[in-house]
């Protein structure tokens, strides 16, 4: 570390380790990163073409592919997303918000509202 | 500079020695039934605060655990005296830095942390408690401690440090969590 100062590396190893604790398994929570991928689902969802598997895990701006994979997993296990084969067609998977995903974007969108009326 | 960094040296090892003197009694306070004999625990809360310190602090934290363990124990274990109060107070102090070197070592865990990840961390919490449970019984052997039993205590000494820093850890993931998600509904 190139900090000589204790303080400052005290509170920079300090931040990597919150970061550390946040990552512990267990104690589900939903995190910037996990949103920002459930968002661009939701998104592309809204817009009637709802992603697929592969165009969810090759967003080079929000990740690795499988770095995104883990995150999906995670988002389907918080049961956010369902990933389902669209009619006959068993070759892709496509991702939709689950009523659980719906119902967390319907208040997020009350929160707006009431932001907006203030 | 140089005294600067002494001087802010000086200051996180006062706040390690100070918090951890508080962790102490308040272990003492609310967890006291778990007592295998004095000094040794089934569920040892302040091992959180070890990790804790000796992972932001480093040598400091080390120090500060360490200065705060003399008093510690000139205060409670009136059977420690001299050389054995000594080495127990660098047991207690140094076991988890010890930890933080072999892993610096092995590459696991990074000088200034970056890129520490959750399995980094639950193995730094799992080889601190080994060290501590080891150098603290090794010295209470050697020195011949009225009523200690190595083979024995090492047992209840580990799994208390190891529950202990497990607990600190995710009752701090818990507050952060609850913190960060006022308001939020439950996902």
């Amino acid at each position: 570390m190139n900090v000589r100062s204790p303080f400052k590396s005290a509170y920079l190893r300090f931040l990597q380790l919150v970061s550390a604790v946040e990552e512990m398994p267990g104690l589900e929570d939903f995190d910037a990163n996990e949103k920002a991928l459930f968002d661009s689902i939701c998104l592309s969802w809204s817009q009637g073409k709802a992603m697929t598997v592969r165009e969810a895990i090759s967003q080079a701006s929000l990740g690795s592919p499988a770095t995104l994979h883990k995150r999906l997993k995670r988002l389907i296990a918080k049961q956010l997303i369902l990933a389902a084969h669209e009619g006959q067609d068993k070759r892709a998977k496509y991702l939709v918000p689950s009523e659980k995903g719906q119902a967390y974007i319907d208040w997020l969108s009350s929160k707006m509202q009431l932001v907006e009326a203030n | 500079m140089k005294q600067r960094e002494a001087i802010e040296g000086a200051i996180l090892i006062a706040i390690t020695a100070i918090f951890y003197w508080l962790g102490y009694e308040l272990q003492g306070l609310m967890f006291q039934f778990t007592e295998h004999i004095p000094g040794v625990n089934w569920f040892y809360l302040p091992a959180g605060l070890r990790v804790l310190f000796v992972l932001v602090a480093g040598i400091y934290g080390a120090v500060g655990i360490f200065a705060a363990t003399i008093v510690i124990d000139l205060m409670h274990m009136q059977d420690l005296s001299g050389v054995l109060l000594l080495l127990t107070a660098a047991a207690s102090g140094f076991g988890a830095w010890v930890a933080l070197r072999l892993l610096r070592w092995r590459g696991v865990i990074a000088e200034g942390l970056q890129g520490l990840t959750a399995t980094g961390l639950l193995q730094f919490a799992c080889i601190y408690a080994v060290f501590n449970a080891l150098f603290h019984q090794v010295t209470w052997w050697v020195f011949k401690r009225e009523g200690s039993l190595l083979t024995v205590d090492i047992w209840p000494m580990f799994v208390g440090d190891l529950l202990g820093a497990l607990a600190f850890l995710y009752l701090w993931k818990v507050v952060m969590t609850a913190s960060k998600g006022k308001g939020l509904p439950q996902i």
